[in-house]
């Protein structure tokens, strides 16, 4: 392992430190390095957005070299608005750039006294005055900076006044667009002053047998481009996938009251090629599915990135906007203004349903016609929650504020944890429900989703069947965010998971497999869940949103499906059983033990102690 | 025979640079490739490679002070062992297509390696980059840095 940059931003020290093997090892690389920084280094009663919190943002052993997709860096913390561990993954070539300037990760921590970027010059590191770029949007920074420095080929992460306003669901933002979206890393970023970090770097990533390395690589990209599958993914990307929600009747419609759309066709995959001027790729990715998208109004052209399905059905669907125009504006303006698209689509949703329902007035809004499907009100709400005006300034906050202002709301947030839910209904999936209710960082799908199979098997598959579904998920897929590349190609193109072994094993020389990878993997799950313990979470947190349990799926093909309490409580024990936890969530000594974390088994014993002797 | 690039096929994903590099130099490090990406946001809004077109008469081999450059068999090489590093080439094209790197003493340009079958054509996954007669490329009227290919609309 390389080196980790670490930058005190309240003393404007900074340092490197280079771990030892095992360790670097043990916890494979990115969110597995940052989780373990995150445990050993962050106080229990931190303040997400105070001086004392530590963002990692840590590449993967294969970050940066010749493996399909291996772009990928993941950015820890403890985030502000969940309170526990979070991580977001960014693809692009940022990550593979910081390798080439010779760090593998950077650990940034205080704030610092005016606002600065970072800028990493293969080995040179600086702290350099932003005050010219504090306020602009995140893609005119990016666009600036590179011309300030006179290169266009650097990379820039870099947050908008979103992050700056320190919003709980601010994002950081590289490559004109592709982001750091869910948890609120732009709001540390914000809240240090750090208003983006500049990258360039000449160096080789060594390779330990490059002729074994080369093998891999050519049969891996070879394999991938038989791929039949391969077309689609190239020519829509994720956007295809609204045509296969909207079908199975799983597609977010109307702040998940509904889940199929009626104008669905017209935010989807195939509308989206008219519009699209090229494909977008990241680092060493032949599957391509990011694409450049232009709209024009008048004299404005709008140049965007995207929109991903994620976009489009929480932006769209989930807000009854129906047509891509308006989609493709919001994505625009999330990316400049730095902030999510995901909790946005999900908080905006949740608003108008509350207005429909008189729950809150036009007075509150400010004028604004909350309803489904008022295209101008989407976008006039994401101006005002960016820079916190009016009701923008409560939502801004995140749902769990949200819902304490207006605990009317509480029945139909979707959300876990803190966090808004992404977009799939859970309500005909037990499975699902399960995956995001049980996700270390809240409501997301990133680690696992088994929605397509839960649809398939229905009655055939029981609580056990599920729970370990669940499970193999949470382990396979959080190691792709270790090791730093992107999972679809495994997901989507069906690459054997133990080509990834055999890649760490010819890029470090460490000689390893997939059940070695994935017990490590295990293992990160648990550490986090012991952030996350420790922080208060329990069985209670493990729970999805009161809707799931109480209305009824109004139509289409899942028609008159919903959760049963019952049901959940026995997936979740079998979960739980499954998992080595206890009943309440926790998991037991002996579990910590095996997978090598002892000394977390103890801490964790001492801090639920502790708490049961001041209670 | 030479490259010709179809940027409106470019992703920008660095494969071409990446397997360059490992083909020449034996390293991963795209910043060794003799071909670049760029990305050019929000105007155009494309992705575009740079890679050298092998010219008829090349302003490198006449801007060359050691006559390091020269034609064989239609490819436009660089003798590194002749070349001093003095840039003069690199200044001189007028494409961009020959390219610096702090550890090499030479310019890196493409030789159209691998006898016919550059490892960029083959590597590409989107077909951005295809290996093609010289004469069947044309310059578009009025723009010097835009070229049609017989037969296809390439740009």
């Amino acid at each position: 392992m390389g080196s980790t940059l670490r930058i005190d931003l309240s003393k404007n020290k900074i340092s490197e430190e280079k771990p030892e093997k095992s360790w670097a090892v043990k916890y494979v690389g990115g969110r597995g390095w940052g989780a373990r920084k995150v445990w050993e280094e962050v106080g229990v009663n931190v303040d997400p957005l105070g001086p004392d919190n530590l963002v990692f943002f840590g590449s993967g052993p294969l970050t940066g070299l010749l493996v399909p997709s291996a772009g990928k860096m993941s950015i820890v913390s403890i985030s502000p608005a969940t309170g526990i561990y979070a991580d977001s993954n960014v693809g692009g070539a940022f990550g593979a750039e910081l390798k080439q300037a010779g760090y593998d990760a950077i650990a940034l921590r205080g704030v610092s006294k005016k606002p600065v970027y970072i800028m990493i010059d293969d080995g040179d590191v600086e702290l350099r005055e932003a005050k010219e770029y504090w306020g602009a949007g995140a893609l005119v920074t990016e666009e600036q900076l590179k011309k300030d420095i006179g290169d266009n080929n650097i990379h820039v992460l870099a947050i908008g006044p979103a992050g700056e306003n320190l919003v709980k669901f601010a994002c950081m933002t590289s490559d004109y667009g592709r982001n750091a979206g869910r948890t609120g890393m732009g709001a540390i970023m914000g809240s240090k002053k750090v208003k983006a970090i500049v990258v360039r770097g000449f160096k080789d990533i060594p390779i330990a047998d490059v002729d074994r390395f080369m093998d891999i690589a050519y049969e891996s990209y070879r394999l991938i481009s038989e791929n039949e599958i391969l077309d689609i993914w190239q020519r829509q990307g994720t956007l295809q996938v609204i045509d296969w929600a909207n079908e199975r009747g799983v597609l977010p419609t109307k702040n998940f009251q509904e889940t199929v759309f009626e104008q669905a066709e017209e935010i989807g995959g195939d509308k989206m090629e008219e519009v699209k001027t090229t494909s977008r790729a990241c680092f060493a990715c032949p599957m391509t599915c990011g694409n450049y998208c232009v709209i024009r109004e008048g004299d404005t052209k709008v140049v965007v990135e995207g929109p991903e399905y994620e976009t489009a059905a929480m932006l769209g669907s989930a807000c009854g906007i129906r047509d891509l125009k308006t989609i493709i504006k919001a994505n625009n303006l999330c990316d400049d203004l730095g902030i999510d698209t995901i909790s946005s689509g999900n908080l905006i949703g949740l608003l108008m349903e509350a207005y429909e329902k008189g729950i809150i007035t036009k007075d509150e809004t400010g004028g604004i016609e909350l309803k489904f499907g008022n295209g101008e009100a989407v976008l006039k709400m994401l101006e005002m929650i960016a820079k916190r005006e009016g009701i923008g300034g409560i939502v801004a906050e995140g749902v769990k504020a949200v819902t304490e202002k207006w605990k009317e709301m509480k029945p139909f947030a979707m959300q876990t944890k803190g966090l808004e839910q992404s977009a799939y209904d859970t309500r005909a999936s037990p499975g699902m429900a399960l995956a995001y209710a049980t996700c270390d960082v809240g409501a997301h799908h990133s680690r696992a989703w088994v929605i397509s199979k839960d649809l398939e098997m229905r009655d055939k598959w029981t609580a056990e069947d599920r729970a370990k579904l669940v499970i193999y998920h949470q382990h396979v897929r959080p190691l792709f965010d270790c090791l730093g590349v992107c999972r679809l190609e495994w997901i989507e193109l069906s690459i054997d998971e133990n080509i990834y072994a055999d890649f760490y094993t010819s890029i470090t020389g460490i000689k390893t497999t997939l059940k070695e990878l994935l017990e490590r993997s295990e293992a990160i799950y648990n550490l986090t869940r012991a952030i996350n313990v420790v922080r208060g979470i329990s069985r209670a947190d493990d729970y999805p949103p009161e809707r799931v349990f109480c209305d009824p799926i109004p139509s289409g093909p899942l028609r008159g499906r919903l959760l049963q309490r019952e049901e959940y409580d026995r997936l979740l024990d079998t979960y739980y059983r499954l998992r080595g936890w206890s009943d309440k969530g926790i998991p037991t000594k002996e579990t910590l033990k095996r997978l090598g974390l002892k000394e977390v088994a103890l801490e964790l014993e001492k801090s639920r102690k502790l708490k049961r002797k001041y209670k | 025979m030479r490259l010709k690039i179809i940027e409106k096929k470019c992703a920008d994903c660095k494969i071409c640079e990446l397997i360059c590099a490992l083909h020449h130099f034996k390293v991963n490090n795209p910043k060794k490739s003799r071909i670049r990406v760029q990305t050019l946001f929000p105007e155009p809004g494309i992705n575009k490679p740079v890679v050298c077109r092998q010219c008829e008469n090349p302003a490198c081999m006449e801007a060359c002070p050691e006559g390091a450059i020269t034609i064989e068999g239609g490819i436009v090489k660089l003798d590194e062992e002749k070349c001093t590093g003095c840039r003069a080439c690199v200044e001189s094209c007028p494409f961009g297509a020959l390219f610096i790197h702090p550890d090499i003493p030479y310019p890196l340009k493409c030789d159209l390696c691998s006898k016919g079958e550059p490892q960029c054509v083959s590597w590409c996954p989107k077909e951005a980059i295809v290996f093609v007669p010289k004469e069947k490329i044309r310059r578009k009227s009025g723009d010097r840095q835009s070229e049609d290919y017989e037969g296809e609309a390439l740009d």
